[in-house]
């Protein structure tokens, strides 16, 4: 079982002479750009609602605007908390 | 096949009387609601540039069953965690990366989910007694609004493909314009003949000044 820890470990390291990469924190780098993304998106879909209850209202038009307010709240605390465990791991 | 359609029978005063009093066989249609993507004669509902004096005869959005690919995409993603948990050997996991792969999931699920169903609210054609208004949101960086009124539609036609849009009464509305290209489209619309029959009537009775 300590081979197979030991090689796990050794997975996603490179080493180039006496220098040894990881290359998990390589890996998150994408992963945290996906989450900045999905908040930029959510910005953006939060805007483009504003813009759209103009342009038509119904009776649900109020109740979307809030869904898309919270939705930008929740997307913002989880972007943090997501950021902060993968940094942690 | 009614639970798909999830029809609902209108209370008779939200027809003006002015369309109640027509003998025309569009108004027998017009007598349901189903789930979101035909409403007949809805309440406080408005259009940029709509007029006082114009009633809104039917909003018309894609069937409900456009949304499964998203329904599933969501559900895979939802499962994401526990397959990275499953295919890790529990000596080596790494608990707060699990997690975060957690919150990542449900996080995407969220978006995706909340994107599909604002697209799909704000995909919107509107048929009223003086034109057709389609609303098109395709992306976060592209929504178009097309209109035409009564009087310049020339042909209506639709257009049924495929095995699902013909098992589930599924399919497009075109509408040609006078002097120019069809530009407006009622994609995913559901019993597209029965709307097809709304708009001609409509048309017949603009024609005949009973509207």
């Amino acid at each position: 079982m300590e081979e197979i820890n030991e090689i796990l470990n050794n997975l996603y390291t490179i080493q180039i002479g006496t220098i040894e990469f990881n290359l998990i924190p390589l890996l998150k780098i994408p992963v945290i750009l996906l989450l900045i993304g999905n908040l930029f998106s959510a910005l953006i879909l939060y805007l483009r609602v504003r813009i759209l209850t103009d342009t038509f209202v119904m009776e649900d038009s109020k109740k979307m605007k809030s869904i898309v307010v919270l939705y930008l709240i929740v997307t913002f605390l989880l972007t943090l908390a997501a950021m902060l465990f993968l940094i942690l791991s | 096949m009614l639970f798909l359609s999830m029809e609902r029978t209108i209370d008779s005063k939200c027809i003006p009387r002015k369309f109640r009093k027509l003998d025309k066989t569009f108004i027998n249609h017009l007598k349901y609601r189903r789930g979101g993507f035909f409403e007949p004669f809805p309440k406080n509902t408005s259009f940029l540039g709509k007029e006082d004096s114009e009633n809104i005869v039917l909003v018309l959005r894609r069937h409900w069953l456009s949304l499964i690919p998203t329904i599933v995409s969501v559900f895979v993603l939802l499962l994401l965690p526990f397959i990275v948990t499953s295919l890790t050997p529990s000596e080596s996991r790494n608990y707060a990366f699990l997690f975060s792969v957690f919150l990542i999931s449900i996080l995407l699920s969220i978006s995706l989910s909340l994107f599909a169903y604002v697209k799909w609210f704000y995909n919107v054609n509107i048929i009223t007694d003086k034109r057709v208004v389609d609303i098109d949101f395709y992306s976060l960086f592209f929504h178009k609004m097309t209109e035409a009124r009564l009087d310049k539609i020339e042909d209506i036609t639709f257009k049924q493909v495929g095995v699902f849009a013909n098992m589930l009464d599924v399919g497009t509305i075109y509408i040609q314009t006078a002097g120019t290209k069809s530009e407006i489209e009622f994609d995913g619309i559901h019993k597209p003949k029965e709307v097809q029959d709304i708009l001609s009537d409509l048309l017949q009775s603009k024609k005949e000044g009973a509207i």
